[in-house]
């Protein structure tokens, strides 16, 4: 059985450029999950079994950093990677989120190559 | 602007177009002459605040660039494009330059909040009056003309 990934950007663009960039690698994808901010994310954490996430972090409602703050009371941290695609270069920052529990920070726009093996390390 | 920033601003696009689009970024010393043929034009707007320093990056160009820019990043035709492509791919590059910008002028010690970027449509005498203003920094995209500024809070 394949994976179900949900995709958090405000950016049509950069959702379809990550689905595109997991289909093209030899993962096994079987659902597709997309949401414009982290409030969009949660609501589909509830009704779906998910188990990525890659979330942006500057997103208008509900920001990223909040998103994760709300999925670490729900506990849903442990058992759900999120893998933040961001354009956020402060050190702080980045060191902020890996704290708060993210398993891998990716800059945009991020290369391929590289995506699909932060990605396989994580699920497989 | 002064001429470290420009060349910054050359160095920031120039990168950030290669990677994301495969699109290629040159300086250009003269303003785009005025061409009814490249309007409707986007103009894409995004802030920044630090503890140091605030401001905000704009960038404009032709409604037809930016469309190109979004079949290349997605690699598909423009008849699969998104209703809003041009749009959604100015403010994604201007996204990815403004946070690339300021860790090469301000380090990476320093956190920014950035704002949601904005775009709007330029006139044609908009465009032309933008062009001719001196402020920004001109730039080719594959033979296309941008204009780009960096304003920064005194």
């Amino acid at each position: 059985m394949g994976y179900n990934v949900l995709i958090v950007d405000n950016s049509v663009i950069i959702r379809k450029m990550v689905a595109k960039t997991l289909g093209i690698s030899d993962l096994d994808i079987s659902g597709y999950y997309y949401a414009e901010n982290g409030k969009q994310a949660l609501e589909q954490l509830d009704e779906n079994w998910i188990d990525i996430v890659f979330a942006d972090i500057n997103m208008p409602v509900m920001n990223g950093i909040e998103m994760i703050e709300e999925m670490n009371k729900k506990d849903l941290l442990t058992t759900i990677p999120v893998v933040v695609i961001s354009t956020e270069r402060s050190r702080d920052r980045i060191d902020h989120l890996k704290s708060m529990g993210i398993r891998a920070y990716l800059q945009k726009p991020f290369v391929p190559e590289e995506f699909a093996r932060v990605v396989k390390e994580l699920l497989q | 602007m002064d001429t470290n920033d420009s060349a910054m601003l050359l160095q920031v696009f120039s990168s950030v177009f290669e990677d994301f689009a495969f699109m290629f970024v040159d300086a250009d010393d003269d303003p785009p002459e005025p061409d009814s043929e490249c309007c409707p034009c986007l103009l894409a707007q995004i802030s920044f605040s630090g503890r140091d320093h605030q401001g905000r990056l704009e960038a404009a160009a032709p409604e037809d660039l930016c469309e190109e820019l979004a079949e290349n990043i997605l690699g598909t035709g423009r008849e699969e494009l998104p209703d809003d492509a041009a749009e959604q791919a100015i403010t994604e590059v201007l996204n990815v330059a403004c946070g690339y910008l300021l860790a090469e002028k301000f380090g990476t010690d320093e956190v920014f909040d950035l704002s949601i970027p904005e775009t709007r449509t330029l006139s044609e005498p908009e465009w032309n009056e933008l062009a001719a203003g001196g402020r920004h920094l001109f730039l080719r995209v594959d033979e296309s003309p941008m204009l780009v500024r960096l304003f920064l809070d005194a």
